[in-house]
């Protein structure tokens, strides 16, 4: 019988598409989204951010809090116009002319992100709208990319977590037959003229550093200058981080260290 | 500083600190003047600065050649520096 899937263990393996599926039924509602929280950061020189519920992968070592995993108890639902309104709100109030949506996949719900991003056009208060993304969704299917091209203030930051198929398996959950999506994305980003750079998690307690060249000569088979502007993650023991590590059978006190430990 | 050369040295520079910084604090704090053909984009983070200006297609070709000219070394290396100081310091 299918669940659905929450924290992984290792051998745990599902399909990421399906999942986001799943998670759209809890957190999307008539164009409406599940948000925990609108608040700006200091991350990217000063952000606001809209914190959204629900992803479609289940990393190890996500840093995101159990709105993730518990997509169905947390938030409330927000139509665009209410994201926007206190998105923009978020950005006068701390004085940033940046925006983004945080937490989870922004990519689901692509009813309410495309209108939430077409809105964000019109503000004064929002310069540039930064996506972040896994890149499942896009990878899937190309005219969601063809959807945000033509948004000026649109740019994406694509992020990656493995750089073989076996490693995307074991990290995220997903089954490895889905491991060619994100670079799909990336691909399509860069075919559709959109503005983005890419992330990898390549912290070495993670990624070996054969992977992490496989990686990196992959982006630059694509293009060389994503291979060298490659924004390479740090692991950090976010409270969420620690339980889905133990969860997934790595101990965070090996893993991080003792002092390590208190540093986020 | 040539173009070419200011280019080369954000593309590193954004090794040490890629997005929680404008482009034009980092390049005040290593004494590097932001080229004339980044000059729109100082207030963004160094690493969204030089993916925007690899879309303008004029800069587009000297970005690509640079990058070439990096990608030698980051692939060299065996991680980045800056996590692996913070590990080293985590564990002692």
């Amino acid at each position: 019988m299918w669940s659905y899937p929450r924290m992984i263990k290792r051998g745990d393996k599902f399909d990421p598409l399906d999942v986001a599926k799943q998670t759209e039924r809890m957190v999307c509602r008539n164009g409406a989204r599940k948000y925990t929280a609108f608040y700006a950061t200091g991350v990217y020189g000063g952000i606001a951010t809209g914190y959204v519920v629900g992803c479609c992968l289940r990393c190890f070592f996500c840093w995101t809090d159990f709105s993730r995993d518990f997509p169905e108890a947390y938030g409330e639902y927000y139509t665009a116009e209410e994201a926007c309104e206190n998105i923009a709100r978020a950005a006068k109030k701390w004085r940033v002319t940046k925006a983004r949506i945080s937490g989870g996949e922004p990519t689901l719900c692509r009813k309410h992100l495309l209108e939430l991003l077409e809105l964000i056009e019109e503000r004064d208060e929002v310069k540039l709208f930064i996506l972040e993304t896994n890149g499942i969704l896009f990878g899937a299917d190309e005219s969601y990319v063809r959807d945000i091209a033509g948004l000026r203030k649109v740019y994406v930051r694509v992020s990656l977590k493995a750089g073989e198929p076996e490693a995307f398996e074991a990290r995220t959950g997903a089954s490895r037959e889905f491991f060619e999506l994100p670079f799909r994305a990336v691909k399509a980003l860069l075919d559709n003229g959109v503005r983005f750079h890419v992330a990898a998690m390549t912290d070495p307690r993670i990624m070996p550093s054969e992977e992490r060249r496989r990686l990196i000569e992959r982006l630059a088979e694509i293009d060389e200058f994503l291979a060298a502007n490659l924004e390479e993650e740090v692991c950090d023991p976010y409270e969420g981080t620690l339980v889905r590590m133990q969860f997934y059978g790595l101990d965070p006190v090996e893993f991080f260290g003792r002092k390590g430990l208190g540093t986020t | 500083m040539a173009l070419r050369d200011a280019i080369k040295v954000l593309l590193k520079l954004c090794e040490l600190e890629g997005e929680d910084v404008t482009l034009k604090s980092l390049c005040s704090a290593f004494g590097v003047e932001v080229p004339r053909e980044l000059e729109g984009l100082e207030g963004l983070p160094p690493r969204v600065a030089l993916a925007i200006a690899y879309t303008d297609r004029e800069l587009r070709p000297l970005l690509r050649e640079v990058a070439c000219e990096v990608l030698g070394e980051k692939l060299a290396r065996p991680s980045i520096d800056k996590l692996l100081g913070k590990i080293r310091k985590n564990r002692e």
